[in-house]
C-alpha cells in the first residue's frame, strides 16, 4: 500500500519526512536530554552543578598544565646569638697585594651590659613613715572593712 | 575514463539521502563478525546493464550519495564503471573496503572515476584485526591502502566495529589512524547477524556500554580539534550524556541528537542481486521490499511496507512495535527503538534495543544490569540472525569467569598519553560512576517533583 509522506509537492522522493509531526517529539526529547544530563538545571541548586563543572575544569587543567618544579627549601639561618656591645671596625688600609684579614673575630655568645646600667629591683619597698593604727610588723596587708573616723576622746585614751 | 566534474563535500557534511550498495558479495577476507557472510559472489548478481539502470533510478528517486560496499566491491570487474556512472549522475560516490589489495595504480584509478571518499575497515590493532578478519597481513594491507589513498589525494577514513576484542584497543587504533592520515572514523557496534551470530562471545554486553561510551567520547573530543572526526554509526547511542557531542563528530556545542531510524526515509540498502531494503544492514528475510528486477525503485519505495514502516514516525502507530524497556522509555516517541537492525538480530523482532547508553544508565540507577545470552543459533544464510535471551541481574552481582569482559583497566593507551597522565583508566572509571550518579540525581529529582519534566 502507498504511505504518504510530508515532502513538498514535486520534491524528490528521497529524503522524505515521516507522515507524523516529529517537531513536538524533538522539542520534548531535547528538553529531556538537557535535564537528564544536568538535573540541577531547574532547581535553585543549579550552582552546585556549576561548581562541579568548574572543579572538573580546574582538575583537567591541573592534569594538562606542566607541573612547576618544587619550591627550594628555605636556607637555614646561622646559629648565632644577638650581640650587644661595640664592634670595632677593622683598621682598614688600602691594600696592594694580598689582603690580610682583620684581627677582629666575630663574637658569639651573650655580651653582658656594663656595670653602670641600672639593675632591675625585686622586693618590697618599705614605707618611711608608718601609718597610725596600722600594724606594720608585716608587709602590706589587704584591708577589709570600713575605716572609722576616731573622736578626739578616743585618741586621748 | 573521463574526469568527473562533480566536487563532493568533505567528510563533515551531512548526508541527505543515501544508498549503500553491496555491488558483490564476493570477498577476499573471512571476517568472524561479517553480517552478510561474504565470501563467494551471489549466483544472480546484477549485470552491468542492470547496475547502470539502477544508478539512473537512484538519481531520479533523489539519492545524493551512493556508497559501494561488498563483500569487497573492487572484486567485481565493472566496479569502476559503476562508480563512474554514479558520479556522472551527479551523485557522490564513496566506498567501503577491507583494503586488502588496493595498490597505488588502483587508488589513482579510483580517484579518476570520481570516488572521493573511502572508508577502510579496521577492527583493532594488528593481531586483533588479523584474527577478526581471518587473514594474517590484512591489517598491514589496510594501512598500506591508506598510504596509497593519501598519495593520490582521496579523502579517507576508517570504520571499526566495537566488540570485546577491539574495544580495549580503541585508543591505540585512534592514534594509529591519525598517524596514517585518516580524517574520519565511523564506529558501529558488532551485532549478532551472520557470522557474528555464530561467534557471540565477541559481542559487548549491554552494561559494558557504561564504560565504552565515555571512552569513545573522550576520543571524539580529542580528535575533533585535530580534524579527525569520530562518527557514531546508526547502531551506536542513544541519548546518553555524549549523544549530542558524538552526533557532532566531537563538537561539544552540537545541538543534534538521535532522531530515530531513517531506513526508507533517507537511506536505502541494495543487495548484489537487486534486493532493496530500507537499510543495508537489515535482515533480508524480514525487511526485503523486493527486487529491482521485479519493480521500479520508486514503486518499491512507495508501495512496500518494508520500505515505508518508518513513515509512521510521529503518529500513534509509530511506536506500536515497541516492547520491553524501549516501550517505557522517555524518548520512545522520537527514538522508536533506535536501530531496528540491532533490535531485530538480538530478539528476532524490532522494538527493544539492548545496545543503548541511556538504558544502561537507567538500569544502573535501579541497581540492574542486562546481559544477552544466545538461545537459538542462526541458520547460516547471509544477513540472518539467531535469538538471544535478555537476562537482568543485580548491578553488583558477581561476574562469571569471563576473560573477555570489557573494563576500564583493560584499555590500552598510547604511551605518550600515559606519560602525560598515568591515571587515564582510573579517571575514565570515575567518569562512569559520575554518569550513573548524575542519572540517579535526575531520576530522584523527577520522583520528588514530577512536574519538572513531564513524561513524553
Amino acid at each position: 500500500m502507498t504511505t504518504v509522506n510530508n515532502n513538498r509537492p514535486n520534491a524528490p522522493l528521497l529524503p522524505r519526512q515521516a507522515h507524523g509531526d516529529q517537531n513536538t517529539n524533538i522539542r520534548q526529547a531535547s528538553r529531556q536530554l538537557n535535564w537528564l544530563n544536568n538535573p540541577f538545571v531547574n532547581q535553585k541548586t543549579g550552582y552546585i552543578d556549576l561548581a562541579n563543572v568548574i572543579r572538573q575544569i580546574l582538575n583537567q587543567l591541573g592534569v594538562q598544565l606542566p607541573t612547576p618544579s618544587p619550591a627550594p627549601s628555605p636556607i637555614k639561618p646561622p646559629d648565632v646569638q644577638p650581640v650587644y656591645g661595640v664592634v670595632l671596625p677593622p683598621d682598614v688600609q688600602p691594600v696592594y697585594g694580598v689582603i690580610q684579614p682583620p684581627d677582629i673575630q666575630p663574637v658569639y655568645g651573650v655580651v653582658l651590659p656594663p656595670d653602670s646600667m641600672a639593675q632591675p629591683v625585686y622586693g618590697v619597698i618599705q614605707p618611711d613613715i608608718p601609718l597610725v593604727s596600722v600594724d606594720d610588723s608585716t608587709p602590706i596587708q589587704a584591708i577589709y572593712g570600713a575605716i572609722v573616723r576616731l573622736d578626739s576622746n578616743d585618741l586621748a585614751q | 575514463m573521463s574526469q568527473p566534474t562533480y566536487q563532493a563535500p568533505a567528510f563533515t557534511s551531512r548526508r541527505k539521502s543515501y544508498a549503500v550498495w553491496e555491488t558483490t558479495l564476493k570477498c577476499n577476507l573471512a571476517c568472524s563478525h561479517c553480517g552478510s557472510r561474504a565470501g563467494d559472489a551471489r549466483v544472480n548478481e546484477l549485470n552491468t546493464a542492470e547496475a547502470f539502470d539502477l544508478v539512473k533510478q537512484m538519481a531520479e528517486a533523489g539519492i545524493t550519495e551512493v556508497t559501494m560496499i561488498g563483500g569487497e566491491a573492487f572484486l567485481r570487474p565493472d566496479w569502476l564503471d559503476i562508480a563512474e556512472a554514479i558520479t556522472r549522475q551527479g551523485m557522490i560516490c564513496s566506498m567501503t573496503t577491507g583494503g586488502y589489495g588496493i595498490n597505488r595504480t588502483t587508488a589513482q584509478r579510483m580517484k579518476d572515476v570520481g570516488i572521493n571518499q573511502i572508508s577502510v575497515s579496521v577492527d583493532g590493532m594488528q593481531r586483533t584485526h588479523d584474527r577478526l578478519r581471518g587473514k594474517i597481513g590484512s591489517w598491514r594491507y589496510a594501512f598500506e591502502t591508506m598510504e596509497h589513498l593519501q598519495a593520490v589525494g582521496i579523502y579517507f577514513g576508517a570504520n571499526t566495529q566495537v566488540n570485546r576484542y577491539s574495544a580495549p584497543e580503541f585508543p591505540l587504533l585512534f592514534q594509529a589512524l591519525i598517524d596514517a592520515g585518516a580524517k574520519a572514523w565511523q564506529i558501529q557496534m558488532t551485532v549478532p547477524m551472520g557470522n557474528a551470530a555464530d561467534n557471540s562471545e565477541l559481542l559487548m554486553q549491554p552494561y559494558e556500554l557504561l564504560t565504552f561510551h565515555p571512552l569513545l567520547a573522550q576520543l571524539a573530543k580529542r580528535g575533533y580539534p585535530q580534524g579527525f572526526y569520530v562518527q557514531p554509526g546508526n547502531n551506536y547511542g542513544y541519548y546518553g550524556p555524549y549523544d549530542r557531542m558524538l552526533r557532532g563528530f566531537g563538537r561539544e556545542t552540537e545541538f543534534g541528537f538521535w532522531r530515530g531510524c531513517q531506513a526508507g526515509l533517507s537511506t536505502i540498502g541494495i543487495e548484489a542481486d537487486g534486493t532493496i531494503k530500507g537499510c543495508p544492514s537489515l535482515p533480508t528475510a524480514a525487511y526485503s521490499g523486493g527486487s529491482i528486477r521485479d519493480a521500479s525503485l520508486v514503486e518499491i519505495l512507495t508501495e512496500r511496507d518494508e520500505l515505508t514502516f518508518n513513515l509512521k514516525a510521529g503518529t500513534s502507530e509509530g511506536t506500536d512495535h515497541l516492547w520491553g524497556f524501549c516501550k517505557t522509555c522517555d524518548f520512545a516517541a522520537l527514538c522508536r527503538g533506535a536501530c531496528n537492525w540491532t533490535a531485530h538480530v538480538f530478539f528476532d523482532r524490532r522494538g527493544n534495543n539492548p545496545y543503548c547508553h541511556h538504558r544502561a544508565l537507567v538500569n544502573a540507577t535501579q541497581n540492574l544490569r542486562e546481559e544477552v545470552i544466545i538461545r537459538r543459533k542462526a541458520n547460516g544464510l547471509p544477513f540472518d540472525n539467531g535469538v538471544f535471551d535478555l537476562s537482568t541481574l543485580a548491578f553488583d552481582a558477581p561476574f562469571n569467569d569471563d576473560p573477555l569482559r570489557f573494563t576500564a583497566e583493560k584499555i590500552q593507551w598510547p604511551k605518550q598519553w600515559l606519560a602525560e597522565n598515568p591515571h587515564l583508566s582510573a579517571e575514565l572509571q570515575a567518569e562512569v560512576e559520575r554518569n550513573i550518579a548524575t542519572m540517579r540525581t535526575a531520576q530522584s529529582t523527577r520522583a520528588l517533583t514530577p512536574t519538572i519534566m513531564p513524561a513524553m
